[in-house]
């Protein structure tokens, strides 16, 4: 009978809900709002959700005591910063509660704001020439934000035009209420009398987040120390206390890191744009063009933190001590950019680089995600000093995913890359090809290189003769691992074989 | 979780001498209950920039520690580990320490001023000086142990740099008589702090880390030749850094000065003028072009004569032996990498000349080519001239099918060395094999 009753009670209620808000939006014009303004309470949890491009969102609970029907609400403690497009605000428990209108309004932001927000008004402007007292007319601004000039009325209907860089003060001969302190004007309409659970969502500008990495290598065994830092930096007036902050990677922002890593890299043409297929678009299109702000990973800072307000704070993600590999790679291959890229072309691939690089690599062995980021490689001597190796950037790392760093050409190492013999097999089917790789060891230790070889011209491809052992790494790559003594060198023949 | 602050003594140890530190621990135990005091610093003074690792004795709470540091304001905060060596001390968050520092002892990490409270005493305000000049952070670090510990602090700063710089002295008449001189060699390291932080009893070393950072490919060359002969190689070559070099302990690095530090001093060393020859493949059917020689100051066997090796890279003065002659050349030193060998350019020689010509050409096999090819090198001076003939026989792969002189292949290069008598010539002839004399011409 209950069920029944709530069953057509629900029924009943939706016409009466229609109507109500029919009339509800009638009644707002004749309604008026009251004067009194109810001030809610500061946040008693907030959570950051801080994007790689900048800017955050924030979540926060607050509470306010409202009466049924129009009122207006102040809200302090919210970042000068703030997105008003963005501003959302839920009532838990009732669906009645909406916003009708918002007003932010800090009058402190910038000189700017201030002289704008006290006009007009009575002041005396200390400028080279004396003191001058009237009204505050209108100040004048330069595109790049620079007092270029104040109006002032004075007490006869005179008016009296001061440049900006002669004036060193304007004092306030008034007591204005100015907002000295930012806050949010609401005007809402609640459907029920009492204390309301509110929760607040808007973006900010002004506060970022960069992930340093320190790892230290040791000098004795391979376990390195791996410390994980997260510098935020808050710009805005707000301090936020005993926030949850979340550090969002977005697919922007990788894209970014991505191609800065290409930008470093032995890339002679510099990073080749990228085209793909997008769905729902015909053709291809630039892949910049389609990476948008989507949160692709979520990095929970531990703990709750409090971000002091215009500084820079770092917190630790996490600290691990990885088994690293330390090894040595010449890939002296290099294409010039005014060679074509015909597969029987015969002067492809015949130029090279001398230097030899300075890897380091680790898996990533903890449960989460290693955030793109600044690495400093350092590594400690054995009495004691510490020595910068390199640094570079870590891109985005997925558990169990190996993260391989180039810190810079190795001392005392040097590659040279040379082609001996190009020979036509079967002209346009078979065709041959003896590179001889050599290695020069002028350091006082004995260095095993990775020496990578890209058989670029086919993907049919057999080598026929080589001196060294190798093996394939990738598809079209192969490896050498020889010694090279300490002020010896090393030399490395092979021949391939490419059918087409 | 909220961590509370637990504050933090650090007692003294290592501030200098004996009496200073004594001096140190009166004061701690007359007028508070812990005295900071650091070790001494250790330096690696890069290009851009200098990893500092110190020493600091903390009486460290099981559980939630906060310590205060006051880093030089050069310092990179993101670069900051603060560890314990046999572990046990955990990093966690470094914060910044706004108005007067919070925890009980505020350590001065340029070692010449602690400040201190008593207890149920609040600071004044902390002195001018050390605001300005320091960067104070709060360290938050969880430790699984209690009691006096020695912490490392390792962090990178930028302000201090290093030039190196060279005097040769020449002994000898280089002009009548080049093939025997001697050399007075000096060597010194130029050592400019332009931090405000003095460093005091500090090991310092000193890297070429010019080739750390991550850097974008040198250029395009269309050729590159072996390492060693053509100019525009320098460039690829100075991006290799020398391995770090150690300069000294117990050395005080001022703040705001420059000072100077002896890297090299040898006397009486042999030394040689050597004729560089560069010459490229010759043209068919061409008489030759003649090709006018660089000198080069050459000193060698550096190791042998007891110059510790490596040299750091910087410039060299040459000068003659004669007080208040100007200097005969200026240049750069390169660390030759392992090398103990000391070359540095004199200027050119018109006197000492080569000229390469072909003199035979035949098509042994289809797409295979015999090609002979002969050096003449002339010296018009009056003395004997040492010369390297530094030769590009093809612009592609080549072998040496016949020589009648001896070479050193360097890449693609061939390297001839011989002495030429006084208005005397001599004659280099060779046959090589090779694929195909001209390349293909460049597609845009």
């Amino acid at each position: 009978m209950k069920g029944a009753r709530k069953y057509f009670g629900s029924l009943l209620s939706v016409p009466v809900l229609a109507i109500g808000t029919i009339c509800s939006l009638g009644e707002t014009d004749r309604e008026s709002a009251p004067a009194t303004i109810l001030t809610v309470s500061p946040p008693d949890a907030v959570r950051l959700t801080i994007m790689d491009t900048g800017g955050a969102m924030l979540e926060e609970r607050r509470q306010a005591n409202l009466p049924p029907g129009l009122s207006r609400m102040v809200i302090y403690d919210v970042p000068d910063s703030i997105d008003l497009l963005s501003f959302q605000v839920e009532a838990g428990r009732d669906p009645e509660f909406s916003v009708l209108s918002q007003r932010f309004e800090y009058d402190a932001a910038s000189a700017r704001t201030f002289l704008e927000a006290v006009q007009p008004s009575r002041v005396a402007v200390e400028s080279d020439h004396g003191t001058d007292t009237g009204t505050l007319v209108r100040s004048l601004w330069t595109a790049d934000g620079r007092l270029d000039a104040v109006l002032l009325q004075g007490d006869h209907h005179t008016l009296r035009f001061l440049a900006g860089n002669r004036i060193r003060a304007i004092d306030l001969l008034e007591g204005l209420r100015l907002a000295v302190r930012p806050r949010l004007k609401l005007l809402v309409r609640s459907g029920s009398e009492g204390i309301h659970h509110l929760r607040l969502s808007y973006s900010a500008a002004g506060i970022s987040w960069k992930v340093f990495y320190n790892l230290l290598l040791p000098a004795e065994n391979r376990t390195a120390d791996l410390w994980c830092h997260a510098a935020i930096d808050n710009r805005t007036c707000r301090k936020f206390d005993d926030a949850e902050i979340i550090l969002a990677c977005t697919e922007s922002g990788l894209d970014r890191v991505r191609r800065r890593r290409e930008q470093d890299a032995l890339e002679p043409l510099g990073p080749e744009p990228d085209l793909v297929y997008e769905y729902g678009r015909p053709g291809l299109v630039m892949l910049e063009d389609i990476t948008g702000p989507g949160v692709v990973e979520q990095i929970r800072v531990a703990g709750r933190k409090s971000l002091p307000a215009r500084s820079s704070v770092c917190f630790r993600l996490f600290r691990r001590k990885p088994e690293v590999d330390l090894f040595l790679v010449y890939d002296g291959v290099r294409f010039c950019r005014y060679r074509s890229r015909r597969r029987n072309d015969w002067n492809w691939g015949t130029e090279s680089h001398s230097r030899v690089d300075r890897y380091v690599e680790f898996v990533n062995d903890g449960e989460s995600v290693l955030p793109p980021g600044t690495i400093r490689v350092f590594r400690r001597r054995e009495d004691g000093s510490t020595e910068l190796v390199g640094e570079d950037l870590v891109p985005l790392v997925r558990p169990r995913e190996r993260c391989s760093l180039r810190l810079g050409p190795a001392a005392g190492l040097r590659g040279e890359r040379r082609r001996l013999t190009y020979t036509e097999v079967v002209p346009f089917h078979v065709y041959e090809e003896s590179f001889e790789i050599t290695l020069v060891n002028r350091s006082g230790n004995d260095h095993r290189v990775r020496v990578v070889e890209h058989l670029y011209r086919w993907h049919d491809y057999e080598i026929v003769r080589a001196d060294t052992e190798y093996s394939e790494i990738a598809p079209q790559t192969i490896e050498f691992r020889p010694i090279v003594k300490a002020g010896g060198r090393r030399i490395i023949r092979y021949t391939v074989r490419y059918r087409w | 979780m909220k961590r509370a602050p637990v504050q933090v003594r650090i007692t003294a140890r290592g501030c200098g001498s004996s009496v200073r530190r004594l001096l140190w621990v009166l004061a701690g135990v007359c007028l508070v209950s812990g005295v900071a005091a650091y070790g001494h610093p250790l330096l690696t003074i890069g290009r851009k920039h200098t990893v500092v690792t110190e020493t600091i004795h903390a009486r460290l709470n099981r559980g939630t520690n906060v310590i205060e540091l006051l880093l030089p304001s050069e310092a990179d905060v993101s670069s900051l580990i603060v560890r314990r060596r046999r572990g046990g001390v955990d990093l966690w968050d470094v914060l910044p320490a706004a108005g007067p520092p919070e925890s009980d002892v505020v350590a001065d990490i340029r070692g010449s001023r602690i400040l201190f409270r008593r207890a149920g005493e609040q600071y004044g305000t902390v002195p001018a000086g050390i605001a300005k000049m320091n960067r104070g952070v709060r360290c938050v670090l969880d430790s699984a142990l209690a009691g006096d510990t020695r912490l490392e602090v390792i962090y990178v700063m930028t302000g201090l740099h290093w030039q190196a710089d060279y005097r040769i002295t020449l002994r000898g008449d280089w002009e009548k008589d080049p093939a025997h001189l001697s050399a007075d060699l000096l060597g010194q390291v130029l050592v400019s702090n332009a931090s405000h932080r003095t460093f005091e009893k500090a090991e310092v070393w000193i890297t070429d880390e010019g080739g750390c950072s991550p850097q974008k490919h040198p250029g395009f060359l269309m050729i590159e030749p072996g390492p060693l002969a053509r100019p525009w190689n320098a460039s690829l070559h100075r991006r290799l850094p020398s391995p770090g070099r150690y300069l000294g302990g117990g050395l005080t690095i001022k703040a705001g000065a420059l000072q100077v530090f002896p890297v090299l001093a040898a006397r009486r060393i042999p030394a040689a003028v050597l004729y560089r020859l560069v010459t490229g493949p010759a043209v068919p059917g061409s008489l030759g072009r003649a090709v006018k020689a660089e000198s080069f100051l050459v000193i060698r066997d550096l190791a042998r004569r007891g110059v510790r090796l490596p040299l750091p890279p910087g410039r060299v003065i040459l000068c003659r032996g004669v007080p208040g002659a100007p200097p005969l050349a200026r240049g750069a030193f390169q660390a030759g990498i392992g090398t103990d060998e000391f070359r540095m350019r004199l200027g050119d020689e018109p006197a000492v000349t080569a000229t390469k010509q072909e003199v035979g050409r035949e098509e042994s096999e289809p797409g295979r080519l015999k090609i002979s090819c002969r050096i003449r090198i002339r010296n018009n001076a009056d003395h004997e001239a040492a010369v390297e003939v530094v030769d590009t026989p093809a612009d592609t792969g080549w072998e040496m099918f016949s020589y009648a002189h001896p070479y050193i292949r360097d890449g693609n290069l061939a390297i001839f060395e011989l002495k030429i008598p006084a208005r005397g010539e001599k004659v280099i002839r060779y046959t090589i094999l090779t694929e195909r004399p001209v390349p293909a011409l460049p597609r845009r």
